[in-house]
């Protein structure tokens, strides 16, 4: 039972447990569901920090966004692979069988890092992933703590033994630098220039070494400003050797922040990417502290932080309810900022089904433990065709998810996809 | 020092939150610990905890299965919990108190045996 910001669909996923909750009674309205969850929210208890901070990496790192924009299109190409062919949307198969080109794409992103021997025998087990939620630990650490405390390594410590936490990659850049503090100082700088290029695991291997090479003195690490490091880490870029041009479709290169404003763009979270970017701009009169929230977020202004959550926030939550005794609720809540995705209730379920069926279908960004569906006596449970689908009744037996796959597959047949209707 | 490998099927992280939250900062500091997560596909989820392994003290260690067996009795829902544990002995007090678990819980199960060491980071 954990929460998490789906990376592709940019969706939220919260699983919010009984003791957090209090008693829920069969006659309670939505109102009053959503007002438990909104109340709950407000708090900002430090997992929904975590998750936001995961939701502003699809925004605001290209390789992310980049990764999405792929498994989308992948989605979109396997849509048009299986009205061509007269292939169903639910077989047994999988579709990678079948060869499709179209995908072929969108495997390259889970090929090993190509990284130097002697890289590989230091950083070879290290994943995107693990950057990912290393920095979100972390991010999260640094907004809890005052400014001494965000470095203090002993600090650190006990939170991340007190708190789950992800730290072998901030544990492995420690044992490169040989320094805790200067490890907490660098390491969410390094991984958001890192997931600025096409091999976000290979870059960070190759800053750290780089960073090995600027050893600062103790006194250095306690008298510079905060920025100093988030500076250094984006000077580094500019020598890691790539070997393609910025943005190219393939090879090891720079990802630029065009990457958020190429067409067609996330549904969910294209133009909150785009806004946000627009933000950072130098032409802007916005604050330069909105180009800095990833790397040093518990140095921005509590303003800057405050309008970041409630503009940036994710559009869509799906909030599963672990009631008191044993009972569980699916609900679907829209952020204040979901208008402005144009996606509507009828087209986030959606989308949320689709999407579930088609990397259930392609093992595309697919990981057979996600399920929203707790009725494990459903002979349709162990399949997991449902697992994004957000109605979940009270009983599996007046579950509506075949009526759902039955239109789609229609659509599909009929030639027509959910992009076109949207 | 000793060794205790925990897995709590889903709760596995619930387990680990309950015992450090209940420690001071001087055990804690003396305590090494080191989770373990599923490896899920890509970026498809965030991993779950799916064990934890920590090194104390023997005495600490007695702590250790004071809070485990409070976690068991609070808990709502039962869960299979399994441990192993490095470095003890039957006649320690703590590998004692910890191998009662066993025959006290049904869902509880204790061996001995050993455990891979864990990267010592404490006071870096």
């Amino acid at each position: 039972m954990r929460s998490y910001v789906d990376l592709c669909l940019f969706v939220r996923f919260i699983e919010l447990s009984e003791e957090r909750l209090g008693t829920y009674r069969s006659d309670m309205p939505e109102t009053e569901i959503l007002a438990l969850w909104q109340k709950h929210e407000s708090t900002m208890p430090s997992y929904v920090f975590h998750e936001l901070y995961h939701f502003w990496q699809g925004l605001r790192l290209p390789f992310v966004h980049r990764y999405a924009n792929r498994t989308l299109r992948g989605f979109q190409a396997t849509v048009t692979w299986l009205k061509e062919e007269g292939v169903d949307l639910i077989a047994p198969e999988p579709i990678q069988d079948q060869s499709d080109t179209h995908l072929a794409m969108m495997w390259t992103e889970s090929v090993p890092p190509l990284m130097s021997e002697s890289l590989q025998a230091i950083y070879g087990s290290l994943t995107p992933l693990d950057l990912l939620e290393g920095a979100a630990s972390l991010a999260e650490f640094q907004v809890l703590h005052d400014e001494a405390a965000r470095v203090d390594r002993r600090v650190f410590d006990r939170w991340s033994k007190r708190n789950p936490s992800y730290t072998n990659a901030l544990a492995i850049l420690e044992r490169r630098l040989r320094d805790g503090g200067f490890a907490l100082r660098m390491f969410l700088p390094l991984v958001c220039q890192a997931f600025s290029t096409s091999d976000p695991a290979r870059s960070f291997a190759e800053l750290v070494e780089l960073t090995r090479q600027i050893m600062p003195t103790q006194e250095e690490l306690s008298s510079a400003q905060p920025r100093t490091w988030t500076d250094l880490a984006r000077h580094l870029m500019h020598e890691l050797p790539f070997d393609s041009e910025p943005d190219a479709d393939r090879g090891y290169c720079r990802l630029l922040p065009s990457q958020m404003f190429r067409r067609p763009g996330h549904p969910i979270a294209g133009s909150l990417a785009r806004e946000w970017e627009q933000r950072c701009w130098p032409d802007s009169a916005e604050s330069p502290d909105y180009g800095l929230v990833m790397e040093m977020p518990g140095w921005i202004a509590d303003h800057v932080l405050q309008y970041c959550r409630d503009r940036f926030g994710p559009p869509f939550t799906i909030v599963r309810f672990h009631w008191v005794q044993g009972r569980k609720s699916v609900h679907i809540y829209g952020g204040e900022n979901s208008g402005s995705t144009g996606i509507d209730e009828d087209l986030i379920v959606e989308l949320l089904t689709t999407y579930g069926l088609l990397r259930r279908r392609t093992g595309l960004h697919y990981d057979p433990q996600t399920r929203l569906c707790h009725h494990s006596s459903c002979p349709y449970y162990e399949a997991n065709w449902c697992n994004t689908f957000p109605f979940v009744p009270n009983d599996y037996s007046e579950c509506t998810f075949s009526s759902y796959v039955l239109a789609l597959t229609k659509l599909v047949r009929n030639g027509k996809d959910t992009n076109e209707r949207s | 020092m000793v060794t205790i490998r925990f897995v709590a099927e889903d709760r596995t992280e619930d387990l680990v939150n309950f015992i450090t939250g209940q420690m001071d900062d001087d055990a804690l500091d003396a305590m090494a610990l080191q989770r373990e997560h599923a490896r899920t596909p890509g970026l498809a989820s965030e991993p779950v905890t799916t064990a934890v392994l920590i090194s104390v003290t023997p005495i600490v260690a007695r702590t250790v299965a004071r809070l485990i067996e409070r976690w068991l009795e609070s808990r709502r829902q039962e869960r299979q919990l399994t441990l192993v544990l490095d470095g003890f002995t039957e006649s320690d007090e703590a590998g004692r108190q910890l191998a009662n678990l066993a025959s006290k819980y049904s869902d509880v199960s204790v061996s001995f045996g050993p455990l891979p060491s864990i990267p010592d980071t404490r006071g870096t």
